[in-house]
């Protein structure tokens, strides 16, 4: 009978040196990510207050959570906001890219210009804004000064506009995204089909809306689903803006959360609300993810 | 339908000349195939007929209209691309009602013409299919579909068949054939392809450089190519080009030819008096004659000179054998048989049909008339 050869140790190590790499990453993942998520969950169910305490009451801090009018007025924001900067920033953003798709000249710099506010964290474009839109020093204050007496540019301080503010500083940060995207994919649409469209009497904006633009979908699916995790978890951005104010006017989940874990001693109500915006995100990105990786294997 | 002239078309991209004035004139329902490598100016023709590109200099006319100025669309021209360019998102009845909708034709009107170029191209059931669904023969199809539906004044095709596999391009091939026998139409076809452009044309124009070299019949370009280029660029397997100098032998013009026999090399004097008028003050001066393989035949006829040659390496095809054979220390090409069979090996007889020979200026590649 024949004996294998006994395998070196120096062999196996380098068979498993993929894992071991990885291994450290992964296990700092599972950890501080799934481990942290695991334990926000079970501290959601307890009576922790200003310390964690791990004794169970069941949902009580949920339904507290859903009782404060904080919270409602929280989840309204995130609707409103959510949606129109979604939205706006699609739009913006396919709008400029469409416009640069025009063989323009210093199209690279232009497009610079418009992306760079992306490299620009959130607390720096909602200084700026806050800066921009304050009343007594901003905008308002140049165009009474150039003579326009009446003008008023107040949102950042009036209860119900509050929130816009904050989606024109969020859509001026992410549109020039949005715009790299499509543009990117603007420029991989074969050009033949571009031709074939107008030897069959297509008209410009005829070719970009009946046979452009649809073949662009899965981008757009892209560009909503980055757009809206980014919405969810805005913080910095109200923090810097508005301070989630006036009053509480402009708060969304991410400061609620901030504010009942780290201030007001609810840590409990805390992580209530942050497995509350989990399940929002997962939400959206687990039938994403799930209709990308499927639409691979089909590849 | 309608025909098409083309006056002295030049197209410059700043100091490049891509094409430097071509001239060609067709008449309605001929079948056109530009001819040549890729680089030497054919399809950037094409993209001028079609309005895709400004000519620099010149003229292009369909039927009795300058279409210079004349936006794509309204030139009533239809193109069928080599990438097919079907519109990803749409299915296929969308696809080829696409041209008819953007010009207005009402819904039932449009149904009904998608549905007859359906039948005709044989897709019936695979209209409400996504191009992404169909294979490369059936997208071909659609995109022929989309040109047919339109019943234009003249059809252009962008290397429509080298996207395919051998056998489909067969199929293809034949099937634009028929079309263009069916509808008579004005067709301009560019490939690389030599064998699709003997098929199919009606008159050839072969491009280098972006000049033509020779417009004339497929049979006129094989049996007497304008040049050197043209008679290396037609012709599978490509036509064999010897360097002789011409004598005056005891019937008229004739030139000595090595043939490796039996082991050794023996010089032939080839007999050139079928070309006497051609050769006349060319006699003591060096020419090139070209001899397509089939004009070198196994075997003792009288169609020709007969020698005898030593078979270096044999190639069967299936249809042809073909022999490599060793004139003046150079490959030589024969035609050994028609079919598989035989195998042929040695020193053999071949039969040489000088007076079917072209022969060329050696200077300025032009054959001698």
């Amino acid at each position: 009978m024949l004996t294998r050869p006994p395998v070196k140790f120096i062999d196996r190590i380098a068979r498993a040196l993929p894992q071991i790499v990885v291994a450290p990453g992964f296990a700092a993942i599972l950890y501080f990510v799934y481990g942290f998520i695991i334990w926000t969950g079970y501290i959601s169910l307890t009576k922790s207050k200003m310390l964690p305490n791990y004794t169970l009451i069941g949902t009580r801090p949920y339904e507290r959570l859903f009782q404060m009018d904080r919270w409602s007025v929280a989840i309204e924001n995130l609707f409103i906001f959510g949606f129109l900067f979604v939205f706006v920033s699609v739009v913006v953003g396919c709008l400029l890219a469409v416009l640069l798709d025009q063989k323009i000249r210093a199209e690279g710099f232009i497009r610079t210009i418009y992306l760079y506010p992306m490299a620009i964290s959130f607390i720096i474009t909602g200084t700026a804004w806050k800066w921009i839109m304050n009343p007594s020093l901003g905008l308002e204050k140049v165009i009474r000064d150039w003579g326009w007496e009446s003008f008023r540019f107040g949102w950042t301080v009036d209860n119900n506009l509050a929130i816009y503010a904050l989606v024109m500083a969020a859509v001026w940060q992410a549109s020039g995204f949005a715009m790299a995207l499509f543009l990117s994919a603007l420029r991989s649409v074969d050009q033949d089909i571009i031709k074939a469209a107008s030897l069959d009497g297509a008209s410009p904006w005829r070719i970009y809306l009946r046979i452009i633009l649809p073949s662009m979908r899965p981008v757009f699916m892209s560009a909503m689903v980055i757009l809206s995790h980014l919405a969810i978890k805005s913080f910095d951005l109200v923090v810097a803006l508005t301070g989630g104010g006036p009053g509480y006017a402009s708060t969304l989940p991410a400061n609620f959360m901030y504010e009942m874990t780290f201030r007001r001693n609810e840590i409990a109500v805390g992580a209530a609300s942050a497995m509350v915006m989990l399940a929002t995100v997962a939400a959206i990105m687990v039938p994403y993810l799930y209709s990308e990786l499927r639409g691979k294997k089909h590849v | 339908m309608a025909s098409l002239t083309i006056k002295n078309a030049v197209k410059r991209y700043g100091h490049v000349e891509v094409l430097k004035g071509v001239s060609i004139d067709l008449r309605d329902g001929e079948f056109l195939v530009l001819l040549g490598a890729s680089g030497c100016g054919k399809s950037t023709l094409l993209n001028m007929i079609a309005g895709l590109e400004d000519l620099t200099e010149g003229e292009i006319m369909i039927g009795d209209r300058v279409v210079n100025d004349v936006h794509p669309k309204d030139r009533d021209i239809a193109m069928v691309f080599q990438s097919y360019a079907l519109y990803p998102t749409m299915t296929v009845g969308q696809n080829i009602a696409f041209g008819l909708e953007m010009r207005g034709v009402p819904k039932a009107e449009r149904a009904l013409r998608v549905e007859q170029v359906a039948k005709t191209l044989r897709m019936d059931h695979l209209l409400d299919r996504k191009p992404a669904q169909l294979s490369g023969g059936q997208r071909q199809r659609v995109a022929m579909g989309r040109a047919l539906v339109r019943d234009p004044e003249v059809f252009l095709f962008d290397e429509p068949l080298s996207n395919l596999d051998a056998k489909l391009r067969l199929e293809m091939r034949t099937e634009i054939k028929r079309l263009h026998k069916r509808l008579n139409a004005t067709m301009v076809y560019v490939t690389h392809d030599q064998i699709e452009a003997l098929t199919l044309a009606d008159r050839i124009a072969i491009l280098k450089d972006g000049e033509v070299q020779q417009l004339a019949s497929p049979a006129e370009i094989y049996e007497h190519p304008a040049n050197m280029f043209v008679a290396g660029l037609v012709g599978s397997p490509p036509m064999n080009f010897l360097d002789i100098t011409v004598e005056a032998g005891e019937a008229g013009p004739a030139a000595w030819v090595t043939l490796r026999a039996d082991g050794a090399d023996k010089p032939v004097l080839l007999d050139l008096s079928a070309h006497t008028a051609r050769l006349d003050g060319y006699v003591g001066r060096k020419v090139v004659m070209g001899l397509r393989p089939e004009m070198i035949s196994q075997g003792t006829t009288d169609a020709g000179q007969c020698v005898q040659c030593e078979i270096d390496v044999t190639e069967a095809t299936g249809a042809d054998t073909l022999c490599v054979l060793n004139w003046n220390n150079q490959e030589v090409l024969a035609r050994g048989t028609s079919g598989y069979t035989k195998i042929l090996e040695g020193t053999m007889d071949f039969t040489i049909e000088t007076e079917r020979a072209c022969l060329f200026d050696p200077e300025s590649g032009l054959r001698l008339d």
